[in-house]
């Protein structure tokens, strides 16, 4: 065998997001797509969370909790447009 | 003296050399010892007093990568120090006891094949006056019951057919008369025994050796790379390269030249080197440097991997970096990569088994790449003026990528895990360290895999003599008026599924169905075609200009698919095993090979039909009557879908994935 390799980071990432679109499904009706969303923002940065991020779970947080910062700060920047100055 | 073949023969080595025309052999008696080590010569005293009679045994020190050992020289072959081995219950270390003699022969004295008095091994042309036929064998190796039609092409091409017995001794008087130094046969391998054999049966003599004698090479299955693949047993003719050009690795990658080459590099006859991976190849290079440096060459790998935890070990295997893209259309995208990443980084960080840990010690590892890498660093330049160093090129970049895997084979002489995990680590800051570079001065960057950027962005010139100033490292650059990324499945960027319009027109594509292995001809070339009408599109008009053009090419082939041949709808793949667990395509195909009386071993390519996909049937390609056209329908919409793409989502810098998600949808 050619070096050794553990779970790549994406086949890793997408497992524990096919677990969470799996879960999603057991949500109220209402908030099922909050959590399809979730897995889809696990994926969004899968690859480069591997850089030093050494569990799937891990990487996947690190994905997720990135896309919410920048949701949070358009938010904030729109709010603040509405703003009359 | 040019080197055109060497071999172990009686106690010596045969050189075969060419000059002035006329080729001969010159014997030279060598017999070289192999070394040994006993960890405790104490303990070993009364084997050591029986190898200091029996086989002329004599103290000495040996050169390893890792420092001097005490040890002995035995004159003896492989199965006395196997003997030795078992008898001192492994507890020594055994050097050059499996380095091929012809190659340790010429490693000793400075020479080296193909390449004329006092030239530099590592000059990127090879010269040459060998005289080149092509023999072709009409007909399937595996399966031809009879000698067919037989094709000699030298200055002209000449037609031996009839009998079998008037075939033969027709082939067999034109290679005396010709007399080549170099004979390129498809299935080579597959036909000489078949020859051997017939001539057999008629009293003839095989033409092939220039002194009658072969050399037999063993066939075997073997993993590479993650997929099984097949040698086949070989005869080699002596004084004469025979090269089976449709198993050849070397061949079909680089060409005569690059077989040269690779015999040049590694010391070893182009008949051998023609029949290596570049596995094979990068290691037998490291022996002939090895030898030629007086350093020995370990039989069994000692220097074991540390005990580590796996925490650690998850933390220092991770591979190369990748950046996810985002499928789309991007317009002026740069590409650029860096050339020979992996083997730059071990002569730059001075990487090698024995500098874990001692850093300041000259390492091996780098000081034999250093040349190979400053030669493909010349075979690049030279060939984008000089398509004749396609092939060298091809070839040094084949043994410079495995030279990365080959530190982390198990039974690698001068290979290391750590090695292995340390180039990599260096690999992911370096891509890092460029995409931070790139977006500081103003790129956007659009895709990065391993060694290799995708920006956007002006002048991008100045980028690459910004990071090979910072990394010390060489770029190359590739501008694509536009490219396309695909998505997976799940509607994100694929890695590596993309194609772009470079500035000549053409259209570079990676992982899609015209450059798959296994895509039907049929199929290739619908997608082919569609590629080549978009290579006529610099711009965001012209590419909607082509969409009526391309879409009637996908009609246009719907429409052809039911009266196609079922030689068009041939996959072709190399299977990895000969039983199945699970009913599947593949299987079947197997299954209908035995049954058509061909032999099959794992790693053989096999190239079938589809006849029924829902109940697993397919056929060899030469007995397949019909094929299961809702199947390569299937596929053809696929090809399609892959091209579509690029004319879905345009003009806008990425699409959103659920969007992307189905492209059959659109």
């Amino acid at each position: 065998m050619m070096g050794r390799t553990f779970v790549s980071p994406r086949l890793g990432v997408k497992d524990v997001a096919d677990r969470w679109a799996r879960s999603a499904r057991a949500l109220r009706k209402e908030d099922q797509k909050y959590g399809k969303e979730l897995a889809d923002l696990a994926k969004e940065h899968s690859s480069e969370a591997f850089v030093a991020c050494n569990d799937p779970l891990e990487a996947a947080t690190f994905s997720v909790l990135v896309e919410i910062l920048k949701r949070q700060e358009r938010l904030n920047t729109e709010r603040n447009d509405d703003v009359d100055p | 003296m040019w080197i055109l073949d060497s071999a172990y023969r009686n106690g010596g080595i045969d050189l075969w050399t060419k000059e002035g025309g006329a080729v001969t052999r010159v014997h030279h008696p060598y017999d070289p010892p192999f070394l040994v080590h006993f960890t405790d010569p104490h303990a070993s005293h009364d084997m050591i007093d029986a190898l200091e009679e029996r086989y002329n045994a004599e103290e000495c020190t040996i050169r390893t990568v890792f420092g001097s050992l005490p040890g002995y020289r035995v004159f003896a072959d492989r199965r006395v120090a196997e003997v030795i081995e078992e008898q001192a219950q492994y507890d020594v270390q055994l050097f050059n006891v499996d380095v091929r003699r012809d190659q340790r022969f010429m490693a000793e004295h400075g020479i080296f094949p193909c390449s004329g008095n006092n030239s530099d091994r590592f000059y990127p042309e090879i010269f040459h006056d060998l005289d080149v036929i092509t023999i072709r064998i009409h007909g399937e190796p595996e399966r031809s019951a009879t000698l067919p039609e037989v094709e000699v092409v030298h200055e002209r091409i000449e037609h031996f057919s009839g009998p079998e017995g008037t075939v033969l001794s027709a082939l067999f008087s034109r290679i005396s008369s010709l007399d080549p130094d170099v004979i390129l046969m498809p299935d080579a391998d597959a036909w000489m025994p078949r020859l051997q054999r017939l001539a057999q049966d008629r009293g003839l003599v095989m033409p092939f050796s220039r002194n009658g004698k072969y050399r037999s090479m063993n066939s075997r299955s073997y993993w590479s790379y993650g997929k099984m693949e097949h040698k086949d047993a070989a005869l080699v003719p002596d004084g004469r390269i025979l090269i089976d050009t449709e198993r050849s690795f070397v061949f079909r990658e680089g060409g005569l030249e690059g077989v040269l080459m690779s015999a040049r590099l590694s010391g070893l006859s182009p008949n051998l080197v023609s029949r290596f991976t570049p596995g094979t190849l990068i290691s037998s290079y490291e022996t002939y440097e090895a030898i030629r440096w007086d350093i020995a060459v370990p039989f069994r790998k000692s220097d074991g991997e540390t005990i580590r935890r796996i925490s650690t070990l998850q933390a220092a295997d991770r591979g190369g970096m990748m950046f996810q893209p985002r499928p789309g259309v991007f317009w002026n995208v740069e590409e650029i990569d860096f050339t020979s990443m992996y083997p730059s980084i071990i002569v730059q960080e001075n990487l090698s088994p024995e500098t874990i840990g001692h850093p300041e010690q000259p390492g091996f590892l780098p000081a034999v790449l250093k040349p190979l890498l400053d030669l493909r660093i010349r075979t690049k330049q030279l060939k984008k003026t000089d398509p004749a160093f396609n092939g060298t090129d091809s070839i040094l970049k084949w043994m410079l990528v495995t030279c990365f895997g080959y530190t982390g084979y198990k039974n690698a002489k001068f290979g290391r895990i750590e090695v292995h995990e340390g180039i990599t680590r260096q690999s992911r800051e370096l891509l890092i360290k460029t995409k931070d570079i790139a977006e500081e001065m103003g790129f956007s960057v659009l895709h990065g895999i391993v060694d290799c950027l995708w920006v956007q962005g002006a002048h991008v010139s100045l980028l690459k003599a910004r990071v090979e100033q910072e990394t010390r490292l060489h770029l190359e650059c590739e501008h694509f008026d536009w490219i396309v990324f695909l998505p997976l499945a799940d509607g994100f960027g694929a890695y590596n599924r993309y194609f772009g319009r470079l500035p000549d027109g053409s259209v570079k594509v990676r992982g899609i169905a015209a450059r798959r292995h296994d895509t039907p001809e049929f199929i290739r070339a619908m997608q082919q075609e569609m590629l080549t009408e978009m290579g006529r599109a610099g711009t965001v008009a012209e590419l909607d200009a082509v969409w009526d053009t391309v879409r009637g090419i996908y009609r246009k082939t719907i429409a052809r698919l039911p009266s196609a041949s079922g030689q068009e709808m041939a996959i072709s793949r190399r299977i990895s095993r000969l039983n199945y667990a699970h009913r599947c395509i593949e299987g079947a195909a197997v299954r209908a090979y035995r049954e058509q009386g061909a032999s099959v071993a794992p790693g053989m390519k096999i190239h079938y039909v589809v006849t029924d996909a829902k109940r697993y049937q397919a056929e060899p390609v030469w007995a397949a009557k019909t094929f299961d056209q809702q199947y390569y329908r299937g596929l053809l919409d696929k090809a399609w879908e892959e091209i579509a793409f690029a004319f879905r989502k345009r003009n806008q810098p990425a699409c959103q994935p659920e969007k992307c998600a189905n492209l059959s949808a659109w």
